[in-house]
């Protein structure tokens, strides 16, 4: 299988899953405002659940969007380049992508995984581990890493 | 020119290095960071342990503060502690629970039967043990702050006994001990966070809500909260940590240093929060806040549940291990 179609997948695995997610997190914010406003027994796991739920759409859905170009940028000077020099330019912003995807975001946070796993820190009020939480850092460096790796063959062919 | 330049370079290191070398022999400098505003007696007590420190050790160990949340919240700075990356930090029992359980223990409601009780327990053995349970979580005690004891205050109604509380809305801490004593006292327990509860005081999204007095003060609850209930309900002291990592750096010597400046700083923030504590009632007082002195004996009557509940759980010998404490 081309590379091409690795990422056509695993992107449409990511888009379909962070939708899931966010179907989620609208329910458990709605099912937190009901509780709270029209019963006696307000829910006390939503507000965390939300924030876990918020945090893996954060690191899916910025490698998604990395691969479709819509982070922000300032393309403004840029695109006063010529294209063999915008070229270049992009080709340099992927090897920054790439230090940052493998230093801080698969080193940094599989050791942050690793050690709120091997201490057994749980969440205060799902008693969930933690680990699951810090987990979406080190995916999300190896998604980045899959797009930054694409996004250089494509631009190598122009 | 380009060997010049090469060699200003080296020169500019060696000179760095050397300079950082000498430094590092002499001062040791320990990073002290904690969630708590510049005014708070937490704040002052830790200045106070930097100087004693300094003081004992000859200017060998400096401590730098980072107070207010500057290096993140208390479940972060516990991290930045086990990973080693600060040296201390002050945090409440409670935020402790989810690394080590056994601090689980100290949100029981009416756990002490007063202050007396409170400080025998964490002087004596109990305390002593519960300061080194966390070491296979890079976790060292070092010693216990005084938080003093959380009260309800309420927006609309007195609480003088639990019935008065039923089917009222009260905020408690996203913990699942402080939810549960609430119910058991026939409130409904509502976890906000503790910015957010200014406006839902003032909004009627909880009617009431619990803390100590120096909180209940400082964070100006009083202005739409209209009644204190001194009930007391639970006691959960502040703890002292430092890393395993950042202890086993240190020799026996510096050790016991930092040790002897941790118990003037306790004795000192003790007499501290007591004085505070006691201006922040005379200030809501004054402000019109109507103090209620509760009959306690209904509370305690009230969290039987709970305490039924520990005795048969994991903790139960601990439990009474700490309610014999005479």
């Amino acid at each position: 299988m081309s590379l091409a179609k690795v990422c056509n997948r695993v992107d449409y695995f990511l888009e379909v899953f962070t939708s899931a997610l966010m179907v989620g997190l609208v329910l458990d914010v709605t099912w937190q405002v009901v509780t709270r406003f029209f019963t006696d027994n307000p829910s006390s796991f939503t507000e965390e659940l939300a924030r876990f739920f918020l945090i893996w759409i954060a690191f899916l859905g910025a490698a998604h969007v990395f691969r479709k170009g819509a982070h922000l940028g300032l393309d403004y000077f840029v695109e006063k380049f010529s294209p063999d020099a915008q070229n270049k330019i992009v080709k340099t912003i992927l090897v920054f992508v790439v230090i940052f995807s493998v230093c801080i975001l698969l080193i940094g946070g599989s050791s942050l995984a690793y050690l709120a796993w091997d201490l057994d820190q749980s969440s205060a009020s799902l008693g969930l581990p933690i680990s699951i939480v810090y987990l979406a850092i080190p995916v999300s460096g190896v998604l980045f890493l899959l797009f930054s790796a694409e996004s250089f063959k494509n631009y190598s062919n122009i | 020119m380009k060997t010049i330049m090469i060699k200003l370079a080296l020169l500019a290191f060696t000179v760095v290095a050397l300079a950082s070398c000498s430094k590092s022999h002499d001062v040791r400098v320990l990073k002290l960071a904690h969630g708590l505003d510049a005014k708070h007696p937490v704040h002052l007590s830790m200045v106070y342990f930097a100087e004693q420190l300094e003081k004992y050790s000859g200017g060998e160990m400096q401590v730098q503060i980072y107070p207010s949340g500057q290096l993140g919240s208390e479940r972060e700075l516990i991290e930045l502690i086990q990973i080693g990356s600060i040296d201390f930090t002050k945090v409440s029992a409670s935020s402790l629970e989810p690394f080590i359980p056994k601090m689980k223990i100290f949100s029981a409601p009416y756990l002490f039967r007063d202050g007396e009780h409170l400080w025998k327990v964490l002087n004596g053995p109990i305390g002593k043990e519960l300061l080194d349970s966390g070491t296979p979580y890079r976790i060292q005690g070092l010693g216990y702050y005084d938080a003093g004891s959380r009260s309800f205050y309420t927006t609309k109604n007195p609480v003088e006994s639990p019935a008065d509380l039923k089917g009222m809305k009260i905020r408690v801490m996203n913990s699942p001990s402080a939810v549960a004593m609430v119910k058991s006292m026939g409130g409904a327990p509502t976890p906000i966070s503790w910015g957010e509860l200014y406006t839902s005081l003032q909004q009627g999204v909880v009617d009431g809500a619990e803390n100590n007095l120096p909180s209940f003060y400082l964070s100006k609850h009083y202005e739409v909260a209209k009644y204190l209930i001194l009930d007391e309900h639970t006691s959960i002291p502040d703890v002292v940590i430092t890393g395993t990592k950042s202890w086993g750096r240190l020799n026996d010597q510096q050790r016991e240093w930092v040790a002897k400046a941790m118990s003037d700083s306790v004795s000192y923030e003790r007499k501290l929060w007591h004085k505070v504590s006691q201006e922040s009632l005379a200030a809501v007082r004054e402000a019109g806040v109507k103090v209620i002195e509760a009959d306690k004996s209904a509370f305690v009557e009230s969290v039987k549940p709970i305490h039924e509940a520990i005795e048969s759980s994991e903790y139960g010998k601990l439990f009474n291990n700490i309610r014999e404490v005479r």
